[in-house]
């Protein structure tokens, strides 16, 4: 349990609302010990240092990893002890919060969007059952409680979970928010004509029932080890089905209110306009007590980072900017003699190195690294650790990344919990390199180039258009050809790069040796690993990035090995969360030993705030930045 | 005159349907991905992206997609946003006012005062006047408008903080108040569009004031003992507004299709930063609205200045 909850129980408590036994009992339910409900308890009778201590002892940001931590000074671990210290006794009085997303949402349908920027949008006004806190614990938003075996809520077997809905929730027009609601958004999600861009958290979803306007029963078509994925989170915003019901499958886009959302949420809708703004204002009616601070949302979208970063830190024209992927030494300097603060968050993703495992200057069939070719080098296991040796991750997060990277030496990091007991740490050695190159039968020829056979160490280094990342290939590219390997680079347009999947020049088809990209796991690592994994649907090699299936594999590398497939499959049906966790362990070992894909840096969530905005509680597994909108306040 | 204009259109129709074609080909062939931002996130399987586009007919063949856009164009339906699944019509409606307000005031102000000094150069050529006017206008021509655009932000909201560089649809207060937000918030786009077309059109009237004041019926005005404001208004501008004109004419259609780069500066949310954004996702239904809307203006706007030739100079006669 976070401290928010405890947070928010201790105002319901103080305000009356809830009797000292009644607290007591939900504290406990929540997995507090009696000490810290004690300390919970006086801190309500007299100061807010209690609460602060309740939020040592149930953690939080502070436990994150320490080059996080350390760029905090006005960032997320003093945002998330003040959260606590702020209990305001009545509703609204905050005035405007304006906040600047330098890509304009379009289109605010939590379900039917097109990225983060429309989450941000929709989670102004929609809510899911639930949210994941920091250390990955499921937190109730529309639920009342947390589905556990022991409340009964969750089955067993493992086949069905059943929600408890808060009590006296309405929508922003004043209609009761029910279980038929949560049924209609599965229903509305689940049809394939709809389009929904969130149906991937619904697949495992047999069927969502009412068992009665408060309960709702979701069945599993098999047991599900990670159940927490509909209706929780980003996915998981429940849509009205008064307001929504005529409007599924192929009607979907027309209706009105994709433009003019209707949720439960702490604001309501004033005024959208796709790709440049929106407004909104508070609700009176918001299920939470005294929540929310601020009168008016006004979120204004465009431009581009830098730009959005000065119109915080320097100028203070807006209170938050988010996503801030400006080189650190350069927010610093924007910085200077204004009151704004760069607020670092830990992330979960890591900027990685490719290995391509076909051959990229071949063509059979038409097809360029096509699973038929070999790659000539990078097949073995000792050149991609001679290579790994050359990454200069120190030089790449210190000069680079500054306080917004951090040195990582497993793709899943974060959750630490998937870290293996003892860890190996990547070095960097390109003596070493080389020796093992030698070994390996790539010895220098008399042009300094190293070749085997008559084929020469020769790579074609790519990533996307990027100041930082042409900056990263250089220094790459310096050691590794100081190890006598020729390396050209490649640098695409990001809307080509990560696009349209059919262009030649798009990651997925891998037309060249080495690729460098940043991607990172959802709070669950399953679909994560995903990647390495040759098959998931029954035919052989399916999940290649491959022409076969229009390059939508996930598996870009052409990895192939057969142990790691097993696990995979063992970890997407283990209910034993112990058992499973240390699958996800060993596969993320394997990856270390056998290095199909490598990280270079792990990066961090970086966005830039007023300095006297307070209670964002950034982290990695919300569903937005803005999940907790309705607890932002700011410091007198 | 009316079988000349009639003519006319009948030309245009097939001209507008080639541009379409090649237009909706040419979106076709270029890289982008409406869906781009999803192909990153390992929650999202490739069935799901697959099914979006199935959904959208984004990976129809080329003939299909065109005969489906046509079909629904000539019923006055412009299509869906990709990106937004909402109407064009909706999404246009909502940028209009905003793209006619600032490029339609930046012409206001740029035509006359580029008329005004690039007359009084061609009259004084070589006084301390034209001397200026023909520095200014040279900075102006050479300095792209993002430069601009940036010099302006660095002055005026960095340094003196007096103005902000992030527009704002939403402005607070009624009456004055409103209005003077409205111009702080305006001002530097307005500002930045104006000096572009101010410093080639001062050049364009100046050369064409040139051409003319040289010629002999100017000279016969002034023989005439008429005023010299009156030789320079009545004889010698009104043919210097032929060429004029026609640089109007194609410059004009931007008041609608709106300005792409100083509106990606300033935030402004019109046309041209719908457009870019647009392209980026490769929304192609608005796209083709934007483009195709500009191809419609420009023959439009074309034909407006082949009547206006007519008016202005008596030797022209369209049969």
């Amino acid at each position: 349990m976070s401290d928010w909850t405890v947070a928010e129980l201790a105002e319901q408590f103080k305000a009356g609302r809830l009797s000292r036994r009644q607290f007591i009992a939900r504290m406990f339910a929540a997995g507090l010990t009696l000490p810290v409900i004690a300390s919970v308890l006086a801190a309500c009778g007299s100061s807010n240092s209690g609460n602060n201590k309740a939020k040592t002892n149930t953690g939080g940001a502070a436990t994150q990893p320490a080059a996080a931590g350390s760029a905090t000074a006005a960032g997320s671990a003093a945002a998330g002890a003040a959260a606590s210290a702020f209990n305001p006794t009545k509703r609204g009085g905050g005035g405007t919060l304006k906040l600047l997303w330098w890509q304009g949402p379009t289109l605010p349908n939590p379900h039917i969007n097109n990225g983060t920027k429309d989450f941000d949008a929709s989670r102004i006004f929609y809510e899911p059952l639930a949210e994941f806190d920091v250390d990955g614990n499921l937190v109730p938003v529309l639920a009342a409680e947390i589905p556990t075996v022991d409340n009964g809520g969750l089955a067993k077997d493992g086949t069905s979970v059943t929600w408890k809905l808060k009590p006296g929730v309405t929508w922003h027009d004043g209609q009761p928010f029910t279980a038929d609601d949560v049924a209609f958004t599965f229903q509305y999600v689940n049809d394939p004509a709809t389009a929904a861009g969130t149906a991937g958290q619904y697949v495992t979803v047999q069927s969502v029932d009412a068992v009665d306007p408060q309960t709702v029963k979701v069945t599993f078509k098999s047991p599900v080890p990670f159940w927490q994925t509909a209706f929780v989170g980003a996915n998981g915003m429940i849509i009205p089905k008064h307001i929504f019901g005529p409007y599924i499958g192929k009607e979907s886009r027309n209706a009105p209110n994709n433009l003019k959302p209707l949720g439960t949420g702490p604001y309501k809708y004033v005024d959208f306009r796709p790709g440049d703004s929106l407004e909104a204002e508070i609700n009176p009616n918001y299920h939470v007590a005294n929540r929310p601070f601020f009168d008016h949302v006004s979120l204004k979208g465009g431009g581009d980072a830098p730009s959005a970063a000065r119109a915080v830190l320097q100028t203070g024209d807006y209170d938050y900017a988010w996503n801030i992927q400006v080189a650190y030494d350069e927010l610093q300097g924007y910085q200077k003699g204004g009151t704004g603060a760069i607020v670092i968050f830990p992330g979960s993703s890591a900027e990685s190195m490719y290995f391509n495992f076909t051959d990229p200057n071949k063509e059979v069939g038409g097809e360029v690294s096509s699973l038929q070719t070999k790659h000539p080098f990078f097949t073995d296991v000792k050149v991609r650790q001679a290579f790994n040796l050359m990454f200069d991750r120190k030089t790449v997060v210190d000069q680079l990344y500054g306080k917004e990277g951090q040195i990582v030496n497993y793709l899943v990091y974060n959750p630490s919990k998937y870290l293996p007991a003892t860890q190996t740490q990547l070095a960097f050695d390109p003596t070493k390199a080389g020796q093992m190159l030698d070994d390996a039968g790539w010895k220098k020829g008399s042009d300094g180039i190293r070749a085997n056979n008559g084929v020469k160490m020769k790579i074609v280094f790519a990533t996307s258009v990027n100041s930082l990342r042409q900056n990263e290939q250089a220094i790459i590219k310096k050691t590794l050809e100081s190890q006598g390997i020729q390396v050209e680079l490649k640098s695409v347009d990001a809307n080509i790069f990560f696009g349209d999947a059919s262009n030649p020049d798009n990651l997925a088809q891998m037309h060249f040796d080495l690729g460098m990209w940043t991607n990172g796991t959802a709070i669950d690592p399953q679909n994560y690993l995903r990647a390495f994994v040759s098959q998931t649907h029954g035919q052989a090699n399916d999940n290649i990035s491959q022409k076969s299936n229009n390059w939508l594999g996930t598996n870009v590398t052409r990895y192939l090995n057969p142990a790691f497939d097993q696990i995979w499959q063992q970890a997407a049906t283990e209910l034993d969360p112990i058992k499973r966790a240390d699958l996800f362990k060993k596969m993320n070992q394997m990856i270390a030993d056998d290095a199909p894909k490598l990280p270079l840096a792990g990066r961090n969530g970086v966005s830039v705030a007023k300095g006297n905005l307070q209670g964002m509680d950034l982290q990695p597994w919300a569903s937005s930045d803005l999940y907790r909108l309705a607890y932002w306040y700011r410091k007198s | 005159m009316t079988q000349f204009v009639a003519r006319r259109v009948l030309i245009a129709i097939p001209t507008l349907i080639a541009i379409s074609l090649i237009l909706f080909a040419i979106l076709h062939f270029a890289p982008g991905d409406p869906f781009g931002q999803l192909a990153l996130n390992p929650d999202i399987p490739p069935e799901v992206r697959l099914n979006l586009r199935k959904q959208l007919g984004i990976d129809d063949p080329l003939p299909l997609q065109y005969t489906r856009w046509v079909t629904q164009v000539a019923q006055g339906n412009w299509g869906y946003s990709f990106v937004s699944r909402v109407g064009v019509t909706t999404l246009i409606r909502q940028r209009l006012p905003t793209t006619l307000f600032i490029v339609g005031m930046s012409y206001l102000i740029a035509i006359p005062l580029a008329i005004l000094i690039g007359v009084i150069s061609a009259v004084k050529q070589y006084s301390w006047l034209d001397n200026v006017a023909t520095t200014f206008a040279f900075l102006g021509i050479s300095l792209p408008s993002f430069f601009t655009g940036l010099v302006f932000i660095l002055i005026f909201s960095i340094w003196l903080r007096w103005l902000p560089f992030i527009y704002s649809t939403h402005l607070p207060g009624t009456g004055l108040t409103y209005l003077w937000e409205l111009f702080k918030h305006a001002i530097m786009p307005i500002m930045v569009l104006a000096l572009l077309e101010m410093a080639s059109l001062t050049r364009f009237v100046r050369g064409a004031m040139l051409d003319v004041i040289g010629q002999d019926y100017v000279r016969t005005a002034r023989a005439k003992g008429l005023t010299e404001l009156r030789v320079i208004v009545k004889h010698a501008f009104r043919n210097a507004l032929i060429p004029l004109v026609t640089i109007l004419a194609l410059d004009l259609p931007a008041i609608i299709t709106g300005a792409l780069i100083t509106e990606q500066i300033f935030r402004v949310p019109g046309m041209g930063s719908l457009l870019i954004n647009s392209l980026e996702a490769k929304d192609t239904p608005v796209v083709m609205f934007i483009v195709f809307t500009y191809a419609i203006l420009v023959v439009i706007f074309t034909l407006i200045a082949d009547i206006l030739y007519g008016i202005l100079d008596p030797r022209i006669k369209y049969a």
